[in-house]
């Protein structure tokens, strides 16, 4: 589930294990990873401000957008409390990734020197500018050091912090050994202490996703939403179908087993909210009705007249729901007036109007029951035995 | 004189040359097999039984792994089942004092020997011989061979072909002490030249040993294709290590296990490895909390993971072998030992749920499908 996703995060380590890395996976059709990402990002966040995570800061490596875009989906609140700063990192790869504003102003330096050039790369008080995404160890460091930052604004000797990002991008110019050596690293390095990244499935190669599995914890991926045949509502058109969709959590538990949960989401301007799966089940509660019938060789179902005349049997027990009391004939003249000469079986009316007509026409497509009582003091619905009173 | 002149000489002889080449090999911890090769065990009493050679004999024999042969493990990337058969594969051959070498993508090798099984003590078999003495009565006279008996036993003891492992305990230093092994680590990626380099000295090192005092060697690998391994070598370089690999494990008293994650490979590359492979047996992880399965199999929540093997070794034989049961469940019996078991599957409810999980009984009492009257079962 999402709300176990997030506590996994905040509680980050665990006191001799590596950190737990969970993995966003999407696709094409749902492209949701972003907004899940900004979601468990702002839990994050807010969790580590309030001082619940295991976790003292936070370093992002922001690959897909500006480190701005970051800061401002956090709460206006929380950032008036506390300046970006106190809590979060940034590692900024988008702005200049392979160093080619770099050189082009080093060139421009030389050539011109009076001219001023804007300084695109003002690595403010909580971004740390990265050139050169290409080289891992040095994209290591940043972040470490970023991270060591967060520490030294706190004073505090042992930090655990977390990084996220968009893998998808690093692997355009890294190979797969690569990238996992480097998230290794950062899961094994003792002030780490979660770690998250998006990728998105199908732009790479199955065996791609699959190492990148194989360094996670956990595993989400992202489906689009099941649509059944039949329960396509016609105003559902296609820019409302990315809006909701299937999470599949896959989990690493420690005795080796694998956990596997699925839930439903829908994105919002707010955020996201998950819902539990509705289940076929619930949908077509008659289809699954059949369904669950065993095969036998006798013919278990029912047919539709049968279903209908099943209820129009009036049943001559003593509670038909009517909340009325129901009288029964048992053979005597009753004391109270009673209406049996319409040959009513169930005092105190019927449930079905119908049948007061028809019985009395005596038709052969309704069902009588006929129910004598035996003794005037067998309360209804007694649980006695009526055997008890034998003596044997 | 005129020599007898036979077209077909069994190879029975022990010959210097050892491993499937030869014939059996005389060492501590291999027990002749059929087709001429010896046996080792993989340190595991289930995971021997499975691995039989076709042979009558091989049932009193019981089976291990061919000297010379390789057996590789494909590993399932969500679990980490490969890591008790490797332990109890290392442990075993500490026990029988063979020389090892074990290669591993993690940064220390020598953390792994720390968390190696030790033996299961016998304390409770000794307890219940004393009972027994107590109680001879009538038969006294065989007091004092029991005895004997017991010294017997204690010498065999360390003799014998599988020894039973606790995985609580770990192994006694005393193991450690004057064994032969040979850590690398393959953290920095896997320099394959100087890898096969490597085992390549390790082997022709037991070829020193002959006659009475021969020994056979087991290597190890770990997680083989691993991302951090993969970071310097290709894949067909890989491949390449291995059918070299191969070539030397055949023609010396050596083992050898393999574990990889087959995913993490090209599927004709996956291919490849599995076809080099002479045992190939692959570890499967289970869901938690899986309704299905839960009502299929009585053990459900013990296990741990499946085993399902997929090749057993023909070494000098044309006909393979087929094992019995492809698939079995891996447990751990009251946290210490590994059992592996065939599935048992639950008893069919054929009243509950859908018709095809209760389909057996359904099938069973129901006619057949191209019945052409209700009447016929």
């Amino acid at each position: 589930m999402a709300e176990a996703v997030a506590r996994l995060l905040r509680d980050g380590v665990v006191v001799g294990e590596q950190a737990p890395a969970v993995m966003l996976c999407d696709s094409l059709q749902t492209r949701a990873a972003p907004a899940l990402f900004t979601h468990f990002f702002a839990s994050l966040t807010s969790n580590i401000a309030a001082g619940r995570a295991q976790a003292k800061g936070l370093v992002v490596v922001a690959l897909r957008s500006t480190p701005e875009s970051y800061t401002s989906s956090l709460d206006t609140e929380k950032k008036s409390r506390s300046s970006p700063g106190h809590c979060l990192q940034l590692v900024d790869c988008y702005t200049d990734p392979l160093g080619w504003n770099e050189r082009i102003q080093g060139a421009e330096k030389l050539g011109e020197e009076g001219q001023q050039h804007t300084e695109l790369e003002a690595s403010s008080a909580y971004s740390t500018l990265c050139h050169d995404i290409s080289d891992l160890n040095s994209l290591l460091s940043i972040v470490l050091r970023s991270g060591q930052g967060i520490l030294l604004t706190h004073f505090l000797k042992i930090c655990l912090m977390d990084a996220l990002m968009q893998i998808s991008f690093l692997l355009r110019y890294q190979s797969v050994a690569a990238i996992t050596n480097f998230l290794s690293a950062l899961r094994s390095h003792e002030q780490v202490s979660a770690l998250m990244w998006v990728v998105h499935g199908d732009l790479h190669e199955a065996r791609v996703v699959a190492s990148l599995e194989y360094v996670a914890t956990t595993v989400i991926h992202i489906k689009p939403q099941i649509h059944l045949p039949g329960q396509m509502l016609e105003t559902q058109h296609k820019r409302e179908t990315r809006r909701y969709g299937r999470i599949y959590v896959r989990q690493k538990k420690r005795n080796g087993r694998v956990r596997e949960q699925v839930e439903e989401f829908q994105i919002e301007n707010s955020g996201v909210k998950f819902a539990p799966v509705t289940l076929m089940t619930e949908m077509h509660q008659a289809v699954s009705l059949i369904s669950s019938i065993p095969k036998v060789q006798f013919n278990l179902e029912l047919s539709d007249k049968e279903r209908e005349d099943r209820s129009k049997v009036v049943l001559p027990f003593e509670h038909q729901g009517d909340g009325k009391e129901v009288r029964i004939y048992d053979g005597r003249p009753d004391s109270v007036q009673s209406t049996f000469g319409s040959l009513n079986v169930v005092n105190g009316g019927s449930r079905h109007p119908e049948v007061v007509g028809s019985v009395a026409h005596k038709p052969s497509g309704v069902g009588e029951i006929h129910y004598l009582r035996d003794s005037d003091d067998e309360r209804p619905d007694s649980d006695e035995d009526p055997d008890d009173d034998l003596d044997i | 004189m005129e020599s007898k002149v036979r077209s077909f000489v069994r190879k029975g002889e022990v010959t210097k040359t050892g491993g499937a080449g030869g014939g059996y090999v005389q060492a501590v911890g291999a027990k002749p097999g059929c087709h001429g090769v010896s046996l080792v065990s993989s340190g595991l009493d289930d995971l021997d039984h499975i691995l039989p050679l076709r042979n009558p004999l091989s049932l009193i024999v019981g089976g291990g792994i061919p000297v010379g042969g390789l057996v590789m493990v494909m590993e399932d990337i969500e679990a980490p089942h490969h890591m008790p058969l490797l332990r109890f594969f290392m442990a075993q051959g500490l026990v029988h004092s063979q020389p090892l070498f074990f290669a591993t993508p993690l940064p220390s090798p020598q953390a792994f020997l720390g968390t190696l099984p030790a033996i299961a003590s016998r304390s409770s078999g000794a307890a219940s011989d004393n009972s027994k003495e107590g109680d001879l009565r009538i038969a006294w006279q065989y007091r004092r061979f029991l005895n004997e008996q017991q010294a017997l036993e204690e010498r065999r003891y360390r003799y014998e072909f599988c020894n039973d492992f606790d995985l609580r305990k770990p192994a006694e230093r005393s193991l450690f002490t004057g064994a032969t092994i040979k850590c690398e680590s393959l953290a920095r990626g896997a320099h394959l030249d100087s890898l096969l380099d490597h085992c390549r000295v390790f082997i022709s090192n037991l070829a020193r040993y002959t006659g009475e005092g021969q020994l056979v060697g087991r290597l190890a690998f770990q997680s083989l294709c691993a991302p951090q391994c993969m970071q310097s070598c290709t894949d067909w370089e890989m491949l390449r290590f291995l059918q070299s690999l191969k070539s030397l494990l055949r023609v010396s008293n050596a083992v050898a296990l393999i574990t990889f994650p087959a995913t993490l490979l090209t599927p004709s590359m996956a291919i490849r490895w599995q076809h080099l492979a002479d045992i190939l047996i692959s570890v499967e992880a289970v869901l938690d909390d899986n309704k299905e399965m839960a009502g299929m199999l009585t053990d459900y929540p013990d296990i741990l993971g499946f085993l399902r093997i997929h090749k057993l070794a023909s070494i000098n034989t044309q006909v393979p072998t087929i094992p019995e049961a492809a698939m079995h469940a891996m447990k751990v019996v009251r946290r210490k030992k590994l059992v592996l078991e065939r599935l048992l599957f639950a008893p069919v409810d054929a009243t509950s749920g859908d018709s095809k999980t209760g389909g057996a009984a359904g099938l069973l009492c129901g006619r057949p499908a191209n019945a052409s009257s209700p009447l016929d079962f």
